[in-house]
């Protein structure tokens, strides 16, 4: 029938009306369907489809966590012939309850981006590798073959330090364990850093300065059971938006919950605040010390927690900016090499300290009105008032970030605000596993599993002896951290670089610098892991395809130290492979004897002859599971090349770190079961709340509170001044630049921009700026303008409104968008003691363009 | 069992909004028909020549299922009189009838 | 996309190798080679401080569009600037909470929307869901980068 197959053909293209199905054809089909209803016969196939059919609606729905942000949503991922087809938000998850953000409910379209790299492609010239080439397509072979002899020249010419590699709290759990064995352990390269270090590195600090142990000791429980809030330096309505739903759920649904938000712009989580504060960059340190002071002064300090489990530290000052050793403000500081130290003090030392932090001089410092710095103490200092602190990039991203950690523990301390429901201070995180994989297994530079760190000789020893390896393997000096590891790429110090599950040229600060000089320098190999072609890819030498995400088994472990898996529910396209299956592969291509001394290996000579995929991987703990293990419903690619269930081996031996030592995990196949569970998890049940007697097993019985953490079992509250931020605005360079995200995107948009509706949601970044200042400069909103530092320029247009309002002489630029790289304007000053970049303040000039 | 999606004399947010009130407006429905099945051959060419009609379902014995596009009711009406009028046609239902406006692009 | 030629590329390697000192001349020259960058969101070379697109309009078209799976929150099709979502008013529910529909003829947010944390029905729309842009975003008449391949499970037949 010539009509029947018109509209059959018309339906089959257009389903709806915005892909060009016309309204009158969609009535029309409407109309057909409802005509063979009356009539008892079929519609043709295509009409018909608007009525449901059982076996055109099945598919099969997995759970996994969100592939975003550290809030660890879970949710339900429909799979059919091989493809997602749908993603929502899991009913049965406690961290989301069935809800998602617009970038977790379009997860299902993030994998299916048409310029999905397929093969490896190698930068040639004439058939072979060249600096110069061009990208030409290799086959694995070729590409490890190339890598494999980059990289034992490296290490033959300069030793292990001249290799590195830069990881992610995206790479699943045994992806970042796997990469740290083959660094630390394999190459003997502590020079492994993920992008972490841009993200949390100063609240790990602040933890391990106050606390000796990382990570929160509440939960997102705390968000219904707390009668305040206060955000520092973290906008949650669009970073953390399904946490930001529980807590205006908590405060819509009770009047006397209070919201007080500390940001230096106004933004989007200001919607709900009862007491909002735009202050001035740096000057939070001093807002915090004031608090400190007006709870001493008003006589609330909880004098028997303080006396029982706090002690009193006096921190060095004068710690320098993190930069380049030759620059001016490096050289000025007095304890640049000793940032770290500290000296006891007495309370009424501590006392006297913040005393100098009167609330004049803090309003006049910070900007922020007397009458709101009270009322924000108050929510502290009221005895019954339970309140949670939340922060995230704001402090953490801070040249003092590790202080500003220490300074919010100290009011909460001297509250005795802590470790029980509601009263919480919580450190959010950025990265879907920046808890689970980049702090928990350690892949930082001067880190080991559980809190262990390189330096200390035991825990060397402990991560060799579950490593089977002889003493010795692992380098006692830390490698190299992130920042750094883009200046010794330009110095030529680092030779073969590997960068998985990141996008590294568009985040590091201070790009023309620094970065691009070192990847392209003729003495670095780098090679980008990669689903995408980013801009680190294209400035790459070799390109390894990687499968994503629902390609692969994984597993991450969210801020509330709830560690999630899933399962392998669609294969990855063409060619790409896991970063597992890439590290664990390429581990073959070394013969110990290429990497590891005479001396070490006359340690352990049963290793001779072997490769290092034998020595790390084949060594009975990772290859101890069989195949017969994984899934029946669920394909295992890894697995299934390697002949063992290799997830499960890394796992259960990277668990032998933690169990007993206040890190458990649970079995590996409990959390494929599970919605999650928040370690420590001892005799198959999680901890809500640790350091709190019978909330924590680790509490001692009759101690009620103990940071175990510590060996005396107390907390450090510390005596830290303000100091001024690296960089201030002055007469030429007359504006801050904050950076930042946006709700609709994730990190450098990678994912989330090859999402049409996201992408039409939010397509290019923009500079944020305060109506008068752009009148002032002769600007109006949509003008094209010229965002200048000393390092560096971007074009963008100038925002006047909308969701960021920031105060005269700041502007705000997120940093999603590939095409105006903020990196080259931002600052590479870190703070001296977490090493972490601050991306929220430098100077720079607004000109029209 | 006839709908009628929309009272075009109501005024509606959605309807400002859509454009309805374009007087460029257009009727589509649909028809189910019983006819001798034998005739079909004959039926069906006459049926499709006639303005605005198209024959979607011819394969079960007696019945067919067809839309008529029209600008206006008496345009449809007569339209629908000279289905039932067609040699060999038993009954003419009209099942679905929606008056919408033009504006496809 | 692999027979391109990457001959930018090139170019900006030798620069480099060339030195530090090379990068003021890549951004003149670079200029003729932008077309073979292999990063697909951006068009032109990292050395470059491209002049960004104008600023979109809005896509309003005032009509439902339809959703990739069912799960999906719909996109906002209508004009939103100035509406204000804060402690004291939202004014999207002015026409979409259940009460404004009849008036509006704007669709009523989900029924999934009147359920608490704990899967319990209320009488109004949950406070959890209170900041609807959290998952409702506006469309912008700008055309994507990079097209997206995902199917809709309709159009996967189960043989396929």
């Amino acid at each position: 029938m010539r009509d029947t197959k018109n509209i059959e053909k018309d339906l089959g293209q257009k389903k709806g009306l915005n892909k060009g199905l016309s309204r009158r054809d969609y009535m029309k089909a409407n109309a057909l369907v409802a005509a063979a209803a009356a009539a008892g016969v079929s519609a043709p196939a295509a009409a018909s489809s608007l009525a449901t059919s059982t076996t055109n609606t099945r598919m099969k729905w997995s759970k996994a966590p969100c592939r975003f942000c550290g809030t660890g949503c879970s949710v339900m991922v429909a799979t059919k012939n091989e493809r997602v087809v749908a993603t929502h938000g899991d009913i049965l998850a406690e961290v989301n309850r069935g809800l998602n953000c617009v970038k977790g409910y379009f997860l299902s379209k993030i994998m299916y981006g048409k310029d999905r790299l397929t093969q490896p492609l190698l930068r040639m010239t004439d058939g072979a590798y060249s600096k110069t080439g061009e990208f030409t397509p290799v086959s694995w072979d070729q590409a490890f073959d190339v890598m494999a002899e980059k990289f034992k020249a490296a290490l033959k010419k300069n030793g292990p330090t001249s290799v590195g590699m830069f990881g992610s709290g995206q790479w699943t759990v045994w992806e970042g364990y796997a990469a740290s064995k083959l660094m630390k352990a394999g190459f003997r390269s502590n020079n492994i850093d993920p992008n972490a270090r841009h993200c949390m590195a100063s609240a790990v600090g602040g933890f391990m300065r106050t606390f000796g142990i990382d990570e929160p000791m509440g939960c997102y429980d705390d968000f219904e059971a707390a009668d305040a809030f206060v955000l520092w330096g973290s906008n949650m309505a669009e970073m953390h938006p399904i946490l930001w739903t529980r807590l205006t759920d908590r405060r819509l649904s009770h009047k006397h919950v209070k919201v007080a938000v500390l940001s230096t712009y106004k933004h989007r989580s200001f919607d709900l605040a009862d007491i909002p504060m735009v202050f001035t960059p740096q000057t939070d340190l001093a807002i915090l010390n004031f608090i400190a002071k007006y709870i001493i002064e008003t006589g609330r300090v909880n004098k028997d927690f303080v006396k029982d489990h706090t002690n009193f530290r006096r921190g060095n000052t004068d710690i320098g900016y993190g930069l380049r050793p030759d620059h001016p403000l490096q050289k000025k500081a007095k304890n640049a090499k000793k940032a770290g130290g500290s000296t006891e003090i007495t309370f009424e030392e501590y006392a006297a300290f913040v005393a100098d932090y009167d609330v004049d001089t803090v309003s006049e410092l910070s900007g922020v009105s007397k009458d709101d710095l009270i009322a924000l103490a108050e929510l502290y200092a009221k005895p019954d008032t339970r309140v949670m602190s939340l922060w995230t990039m704001g402090v953490n991203q801070h040249t003092r970030g590790v202080w500003c950690n220490n300074l919010l523990y100290n009011i909460h301390l001297l509250t005795g605000k802590i470790s029980e429901p509601g009263n919480s201070p919580f450190s959010l995180t950025g990265q879907p596993s920046a808890c689970g994989t980049a702090r928990e297994v350690g892949t930082f530079s001067h880190r080991l599993p559980a809190d262990m760190v390189v330096k200390n000789p035991k825990h060397r020893a402990i991560a060799e002896d579950i490593w089977k390896l002889p003493d010795g393997t692992i380098p006692e000096k830390p490698g190299y951290h992130a920042v750094q590891h883009n200046r010794m790429l330009r110095d030529g110090k680092l030779n073969a670089y590997w960068v998985q599950v990141n996008n590294n040229v568009q985040a590091a600060a201070n790009l023309n610098e620094e970065t691009l000089p070192g990847y392209r320098n003729p003495d670095a190999f780098i090679v980008v892991s990669d689903a995408y072609p980013t801009v680190t890819a294209e400035a790459a030498d070799l390109i390894l395809p990687t499968a994503m995400w629902v390609e692969k088994e994984g597993a991450y472990g969210n801020a509330e130290r709830r560690t999630q898996f899933w399962h392998e529910l669609v294969p990855a396209p063409g060619e790409s492979k896991s970063d597992l299956w890439q590290l664990v592969e390429f581990s073959k291509r070394f013969k110990v004897e290429e990497v590891w001394p005479e001396e070490l290996l006359a340690k352990m000579p049963e290793h001779r002859g072997k490769t290092l995929y034998d020595i790390l991987y084949r060594n009975g703990n990772v290859d101890r599971y069989p195949l017969s293990e994984t899934h029946h419903d669920y394909d295992n690619h890894e697995s299934k090349d390697f002949g063992f269930y290799i997830q499960k081996g890394l796992f259960e031996e990277y668990a032998q770190f933690g169990r007993g030592h206040a890190h458990d995990l649970a079995d590996f196949d409990t959390y494929h079961k599970e919605r999650g569970l928040r370690w420590p998890v001892v005799d198959g049940k999680e901890t809500k709340w640790r350091f709190r007697e019978d909330l924590d097993p680790y509490v001692e019985s009759g101690k009620g509170i103990q940071f175990y953490g510590h060996k005396d079992g107390r907390a450090n509250i510390f005596a830290l001044p303000y100091e001024p931020p690296a960089e201030s605005p002055d007469a030429e360079y007359d504006m801050w630049l904050c950076t930042g995200r946006v709700l609709e995107h994730w990190h450098s948009g990678s994912m989330t921009q090859r999402v049409p509706e996201l992408y039409k949601a939010y397509p290019d970044a923009k500079v944020y700026m305060h109506p008068d200042d752009a009148d002032a400069r002769g600007l109006r909103r949509g003008s094209e303008v010229r965002v200048v530092s000393r390092r560096g320029e971007i074009n963008s247009r100038v925002e006047t409104r909308g969701r960021n309002r920031p105060p005269k002489g700041l502007v705000f630029v997120p940093w999603f968008d590939a095409s105006q790289l903020i990196n080259k304007v931002t600052l590479d000053a870190t703070d001296p003691l977490s090493k972490q970049t601050d991306y929220k303040k430098c100077a720079v000039k607004i000109i029209p363009a | 069992m006839i709908q009628k999606s929309r009272d075009p004399g109501l005024t509606t947010r959605r309807g400002l909004l859509t454009g309805a009130f374009n007087t460029d407006t257009g009727h589509i429905a649909s028809l189910y028909v019983q006819a001798w099945s034998e005739k079909n051959p004959t039926i069906v060419p006459q049926l499709t020549a006639l303005p605005g009609v198209e024959v979607h379902v011819t394969e079960t014995p007696g019945k067919l299922i067809m839309t008529v596009e029209a600008n206006s009711d008496s345009e449809l009406l007569s339209t629908i009189t000279k289905i039932e009028k067609t040699d060999g046609v038993i009954s003419v239902s009209l099942v679905y009838h929606q008056i919408e406006d033009d504006g496809d692009a | 996309m692999c027979s391109q030629n990457y001959s930018r590329l090139r170019m900006i390697s030798h620069g480099l190798a060339a030195g530090l000192f090379a990068l003021a001349i890549m951004m003149t020259s670079s200029l003729s080679f932008a077309e073979d960058n292999i990063a697909t969101l951006r068009t032109f070379d990292l050395t470059q401080q491209p002049t960004p697109p104008d600023m979109p309009k809005p896509s309003f078209t005032e009509l439902r569009e339809v959703r990739n799976y069912p799960e999906q929150p719909p996109v906002i099709p209508h004009k939103i600037r100035g509406y204000r979502i804060d402690l004291n008013s939202n004014k999207c529910m002015s026409c979409h909470s259940r009460k404004a529909v009849g008036l509006s003829q704007a669709p009523m947010v989900s029924v999934t929307h009147f359920m608490n944390r704990v899967g319990q029905v209320l009488s109004d729309v949950t406070a959890q869901r209170y900041f609807c842009h959290q998952c409702h975003v506006p469309q912008l008449s700008v055309s994507p980068l990079v097209e997206n391949m995902f199917i809709d499970a309709d159009d996967l037949s189960s043989g396929q």
